[in-house]
């Protein structure tokens, strides 16, 4: 195979101008972000920025730390007590990596969605109100959060008539919008998916894509995927990973076309990962 | 021998070891119940023992005694298994500290219950100077239970789904909020099912109790419900025999005519208590599973 197959990758930006340069306002700059399991180094000296309204996709093989550096950003590897994250993520101009920093509090402005839907055993209506409710919100406003984010990831119709059913009882697909829903009803600035369609079929694959191209008018997001055409299709830039280091980020158009460095091609035209 | 034979022998084998326990079970509770079940009757269970001379009567008081301690000892053991099952499940960090702890409920639930109540005799019973009392048996069979319910709630906790906690964290709510409003409600059942077995086994109990709460219970009257009372049932400070001792004590040092009788109607008695307490056990968590995970 030759690096002509790159080509053959279908992207979003295809019949689009990419953003203008001075257009992009970045909404998190990571600088120097170091991840330690005990002495295993699995992230490297990543400086990475996700840009406001945008999707950025993090690609690469198995183990190279995606879900690692994505778990970073809204310090869920605090939760684990042998990893040490170093560096800085800059968010409005505050590093966000300081212990001092309510690691609580951030994660509440930045979302996440997981590889297997995790519903809360709850209601489908309780799975929504649950966050929003501790932090104050009333019971119509609460109600008023549950059908709007139902509405936006388009399961109002489906589940309007058993909204106090548990979240149990819904398909994979559903479930994982719900996840969805659940998420950006904390009104967070980003969304962070670990590989948030892996474990389902093709139909509600798309429904979620279809989803995430929609709710990046409202959001910035940040996805890790295994699947290459997924990240063409959806993200508008794309961060190639291996072994821990960020090897490549551009424009998903660029990257895809023209990766500049040779483990990029070799990744994406298959002879590894 | 090929491989569908040894299945065969294997399914067979365990099969057999599975009806043996059967009916070790059925046996035993046939029998007992065959003993006692025509002793049960209606004064039985409402009455107190009748005289030395006369014999006859019930087991009133013990009956009332068995629920009243398991009902005192769970107000005791319940917050405390709670509360170390939690920290055992979410804050215990691996290290010495917690291995010395896990050492210790093991020790202590491994302690024959003759042993704890000789050790109730002597704190509870004699260095707080309440005599034989249902507090002191409470206290006793706490000791008892206690390593068993930590180790419920620890268990329950543990076989809730990482996945819940991730999700709950990520949004931004608190360790201590997702403990209580995500984890908690998951573990229920698990929690629920746990605790009545434990029940089960403190309704049971004998011989913590024979130094604690005594082998006798005071005559009672069961309409006066002041707890400062000396004949009041609610006394915690009097002495009580529960149903468990009253077997024991009929059976090795009762004078009186019937004594065998009682003992049999007594332990038909207990045996249904028991029974009750692990079916329902069953169906409480089946119960709460349900309402948590389906329809509601
Ligand atoms: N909790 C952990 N403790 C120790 N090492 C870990 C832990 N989680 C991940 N690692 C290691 O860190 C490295 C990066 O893992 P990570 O899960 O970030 O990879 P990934 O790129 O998301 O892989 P995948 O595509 O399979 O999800 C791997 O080598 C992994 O073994
Ligand atoms: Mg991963």
């Amino acid at each position: 195979m030759t690096s002509q197959a790159v080509f053959q990758f279908q992207t979003a930006q295809e019949n689009i101008h990419p953003l203008p340069q001075m257009e992009q306002v970045t909404q998190l700059e990571a600088k120097q972000v170091n991840v330690f399991y005990g002495s295993k180094h699995a992230v490297k000296d990543i400086h990475l920025s996700l840009y406001k309204n945008s999707v950025t996709a993090f690609i690469g093989p198995s183990g190279c730390g995606k879900s690692t550096f994505l778990r970073c950003l809204n310090r869920m590897n605090d939760t684990i007590p042998s990893a040490k994250v170093t560096g800085e993520i800059m968010i409005d101009g505050i590093n966000m990596n300081q212990s001092e920093l309510n690691a609580t509090q951030i994660r509440r402005h930045i979302g996440m969605v997981f590889q297997k839907p995790n519903p809360f055993m709850k209601s489908i209506f309780e799975n929504i109100a649950f966050a929003p409710r501790l932090y104050g919100a009333s019971k119509a406003e609460c109600k008023q959060l549950v059908e709007e984010s139902l509405q936006k990831v388009g399961l109002w119709d489906e589940v309007k008539d058993r909204l106090h059913h548990s979240a149990l009882e819904l398909s994979g697909g559903q479930q994982q919008r719900l996840c969805i829903a659940r998420a950006i009803a904390m009104k967070p600035s980003i969304i962070l998916l670990d590989e948030p369609t892996s474990a389902l079929d093709p139909i509600s694959t798309s429904k979620i894509e279809q989803l995430i191209l929609e709710l990046k008018k409202d959001f910035t997001i940040a996805i890790v995927t295994h699947n290459m055409q997924q990240a063409a299709r959806i993200s508008d830039y794309t961060a190639f990973f291996y072994m821990g280091d960020l090897i490549e980020f551009n424009h998903t158009n660029q990257l895809f076309h023209q990766p500049s460095q040779q483990a990029t091609i070799d990744y994406l035209t298959g002879r590894f990962g | 021998m090929n491989a569908k034979l040894t299945d065969r022998i294997a399914t067979i084998c365990f099969y057999l070891i599975a009806f043996l326990i059967l009916s070790v079970l059925a046996i035993l509770i046939g029998f007992i119940l065959y003993q006692g079940l025509h002793v049960i009757d209606w004064t039985f269970i409402t009455q107190p023992p009748g005289s030395i001379l006369t014999g006859g009567g019930g087991v009133a008081p013990q009956l009332f005694n068995s629920f009243y301690l398991l009902v005192l000892t769970m107000l005791i053991t319940i917050p405390i298994g709670l509360g170390g099952g939690i920290y055992m499940a979410e804050y215990a960090k691996p290290g010495k500290w917690t291995q010395m702890i896990r050492l210790s409920i093991e020790v202590l639930s491994s302690l024959p219950s003759i042993v704890v109540g000789l050790f109730g005799l002597l704190l509870f019973v004699q260095l707080t100077g309440w005599g034989f009392s249902l507090l002191s048996g409470a206290l006793a069979l706490s000791v008892f239970n206690l390593p068993l319910m930590v180790r419920v709630v620890e268990q329950a906790i543990s076989a809730v789904p990482k996945e819940q906690t991730e999700a709950s964290l990520a949004l931004g709510v608190t360790h201590w909020q997702t403990i209580m409003k995500v984890i908690l409600p998951a573990a229920l059942p698990g929690i629920i099912t746990g605790f009545i077995l434990a029940s089960g086994r403190v309704f049971g109990e004998a011989a913590a109790l024979l130094f604690t709460a005594g082998m006798t219970s005071p005559v009672l009257d069961f309409t006066n419900w002041d707890p400062s009372s000396p004949t009041s049932p609610l006394n915690p400070l009097r002495p009580a025999s529960t149903l468990a001792v009253h077997i024991w004590k009929i059976n090795s040092e009762s004078i009186v005519s019937d004594a065998s009788k009682i003992a049999a109607g007594s332990s038909a008695l207990l045996i249904i208590g028991v029974l009750i307490f692990n079916l329902s056990a069953r169906f409480l968590g089946q119960w709460f599973y349900k309402k948590l995970t389906s329809t509601r």
